[in-house]
């Protein structure tokens, strides 16, 4: 059958009517979890975890991917008008969004984003479409040697390469795959950790973990560096709508944004943070008018946010095709998906069809809802950025510890919940990233399996991984990507710093 | 050799929290020649040069803790009974690996501590501005145990509405009449919603002989 065909038969699943509300459902609280500050799509997800007992897998996939690419809309939104980007990747956005605003220009800000987001986003879920069989196709003859190189590969990516210290980015891998190891084990049903406490016998859900991350320890951040805030919100005036002269100096930048920002993300080696600075610049390079960015150059939003949303569907590529999650959201969806016991991965594509083809299809569909959502319902959106600090992150916890208690009844999880705040709060305090703690412990045990399978058909002989061609390519190119930066940085630091002094 | 930034800023600023950015954003900005304007709401902070030199204690005990989870951790490995077949992966391995990992990674960062003054591309001298909230600390630290006490006992609406109280007290709020109301009709409809509609089992508490 060829991809047309598949994707038809997707769109059959995707457009049932439970699923297209399930599809609303996951937009639409994606956007908002998008424009809230302290909690994101990774945590919402998380949350609604618990709810994957009730619901059939497509429905809950369908919407926790709609959360996904919701909350990316949602962002955009928040970064424009509060220049307070919630994550790196829309640091640009923020800046030059921002600086329309405070000329009066908010509305065309948000619908350069809203429209670059959705033509991004339709793009590259029709390259997601284009490439996913091309890959599986290869994925079919990796190995177990093959799956473990890639996975040491993500894990490199996402600990090491991005944020801003490669050794904070390691301790926190370090701390998620030993969170990752806790439990009876799968293989040899040998307990690991679990200290007597029966509830650690089942291991640490990942619930407890993301929320207490990110929410909890959010939460905690804000409220003990409170009253040194300040923050102006600006207001849109006038149509929200873009002139025709936006439109000539929007389209280009998001194509160039989407083709620079989807090869990012579907290579595990991603991060949407360099694509929208390289976008940024591409722009500021090709402008005509170049003086304006940094005071409201409208081509400085449409890039940036088309690349960072292609980037952010280009992720989908690894993980639907091999699983391999290469972000913390994307680690959360892999969880979700062994809620129902299935694995991402090319068999996925042969056994599940529909499941994995009606997902994808629900991509087209919930871009067209965010549009609609993200530009005559804007001023809903907004209403939600006036929600005062108190009760918004008051709201936060009462959520999060319903999502952490529900998982599986146990006020144990609440004071786990609690300690992993801590860790959160610590971790923010001082520069640690938190992502590869999520990455670590969901793809930590999936590595650990693969490197078994490996040493078993080679009989314990470790230097299989270098000796098959694929994966001792992969492993090299993990240690250029590791390595390779911080060379390039040095070599850069000193031709900028010389000319200083 | 630590990589110097003549003008790198304490962001100091409002907001979700961003109250510095990455300084890997400022490096991508420089790489690609991207200026980020720092006037407002971006505070510059003064370079002052001699007060980064003194010894940032709380990452030095963080970095401690890091070598202490190492070893805890590889303790913890060595009491796993080891039987790895023919395969030599037996479930011991990874957590010794771990648990190593983590001492070396401890060791690295008491490393930077010590002779780089403080973490690579950490801004302490932006954190240090903003002194801890110790009294905002504890509401939040009693409304979570509280709650974890509670909940089975007084059921899931009362637990929230005492989460959501210590929570916005903790932001400083002191409509208690507002954020009691509120907090009882957030915590009524995610019941509702997540015991009825979702099939969730939230504790009903007082209320136990009453709901269906």
């Amino acid at each position: 059958m060829d991809v047309f065909d598949l994707l038809m038969q997707g769109f059959q699943v995707a457009m049932q009517p439970k699923n297209l509300l399930w599809c609303l459902i996951g937009v639409t609280f994606g956007t908002a979890v998008g424009v809230l500050p302290g909690i994101g799509p990774a945590v919402a997800i998380a949350l609604l975890l618990p709810i994957t007992s009730k619901l059939d897998p497509s429905g809950a996939l369908i919407m926790f991917a709609g959360i996904y690419y919701g909350a990316m809309y949602g962002g955009s939104t928040t970064s424009i008008l509060l220049n307070t980007p919630g994550e790196s990747a829309t640091i640009v956005t923020a800046m030059e969004g921002n600086q329309m605003a405070k000329r009066g220009r908010a509305g065309p800000a948000l619908c350069t984003a809203a429209v670059g987001s959705f033509i991004a986003g339709t793009i590259a879920t029709v390259l997601l479409t284009l490439l996913a069989p091309q890959v599986v196709e290869m994925a079919i003859k990796l190995g177990p040697p093959e799956y473990f190189a890639l996975m040491i590969l993500a894990f490199a990516t996402v600990s090491a390469v991005l944020g801003d210290s490669t050794l904070r980015g390691l301790v926190a891998l370090a701390i998620g795959l030993g969170i990752g190891v806790v439990g009876i084990e799968n293989e040899s049903g040998q307990a690991r950790y679990v200290m007597g406490i029966p509830q650690l016998a089942d291991g640490i859900e990942v619930v407890t973990i993301a929320v207490g991350l990110f929410a909890v320890g959010e939460t905690f951040y804000n409220a003990s560096k409170l009253n040194h805030l300040s923050e102006t919100m600006e207001r849109v005036k006038g149509s929200i709508l873009m002139t025709a002269e936006d439109w000539k100096r929007s389209w280009k930048p998001w194509l160039r944004g989407t083709i620079i920002g989807f090869p990012f993300g579907a290579m595990p080696a991603g991060g949407s943070e360099i694509p929208t600075f390289l976008s940024y610049a591409t722009e500021k390079k090709l402008a005509k008018h170049p003086e304006e960015f940094g005071k409201g150059a409208i081509e400085g939003v449409a890039g940036p946010e088309a690349a960072n949303n292609a980037a952010s569907t280009g992720v989908m590529v690894p993980l639907l095709t091999l699983g391999l999650p290469t972000s913390a959201t994307a680690a959360i969806l892999l969880a979700a998906f062994q809620q129902y016991g299935l694995q991402p991965g090319p068999l996925l594509f042969e056994t599940n069809a529909p499941l994995v083809w009606g997902l994808i299809a629900s991509f087209y569909v919930g871009n067209v809802m965010l549009l609609i959502l993200n530009l005559p319902l804007i001023g809903i959106w907004i209403k939600l950025l006036e929600i005062p600090k108190p009760q918004l992150y008051a709201g936060i916890l009462v959520f999060a510890t319903m999502g952490v208690y529900g998982m599986r009844q146990s006020a144990f999880d609440v004071f786990l919940l609690y300690v992993i705040g801590l860790m959160g709060f610590l971790m923010r305090r001082y520069g640690f990233p938190t992502a590869p703690v999520i990455v670590g412990m969901i793809l930590g045990p999936l590595a650990e399996s693969q490197l078994r399978r490996s040493l078993s058909i080679s009989q314990g002989d470790p230097w299989v991984f270098l000796q098959r061609p694929i994966s001792g390519t992969i492993l090299a190119i993990t240690l250029l990507i590791v390595v390779g930066p911080w060379v390039w940085r040095k070599f850069k630091m000193s031709r900028l710093t010389k000319p200083a002094i | 050799m630590r990589p110097e930034f003549p003008d790198s800023p304490p962001f100091v600023k409002g907001g979700r929290g961003d109250f510095k950015r990455g300084e890997y954003s400022q490096l991508l900005a420089r790489e690609f020649n991207i200026e980020i304007p720092l006037n407002p709401p971006f505070s510059k902070g003064e370079a002052k040069p001699g007060s980064s030199c003194t010894m940032p204690k709380g990452q030095l005990f963080l970095s401690l803790g890091v070598v202490g989870l190492g070893i805890a951790f590889l303790i913890g490995a060595f009491m796993i009974p080891d039987a790895g077949g023919y395969s030599t992966v037996g479930p011991a391995a990874i957590p010794k690996i771990v648990g190593a990992a983590l001492l070396l990674l401890g060791a690295f960062l008491i490393y930077e501590v010590f002779w780089l003054k403080g973490f690579r591309n950490h801004d302490e001298a932006a954190e240090r501005a903003l002194p801890m909230n110790w009294t905002a600390f504890a509401w939040l630290s009693g409304g979570l145990i509280v709650y974890g006490l509670t909940i089975e006992h007084i059921g899931f609406v009362p637990a929230s509405v005492l989460l959501f109280l210590a929570t916005a007290a903790g932001f400083n709020s002191k409509r208690w009449v507002l954020n009691a109301i509120t907090a009882l009709i957030l915590a009524s409809i995610i019941f509702a919603l997540f015991n009825y509609g979702l099939g969730l089992n939230l504790p009903k508490g007082f209320l136990s002989g009453v709901l269906p």
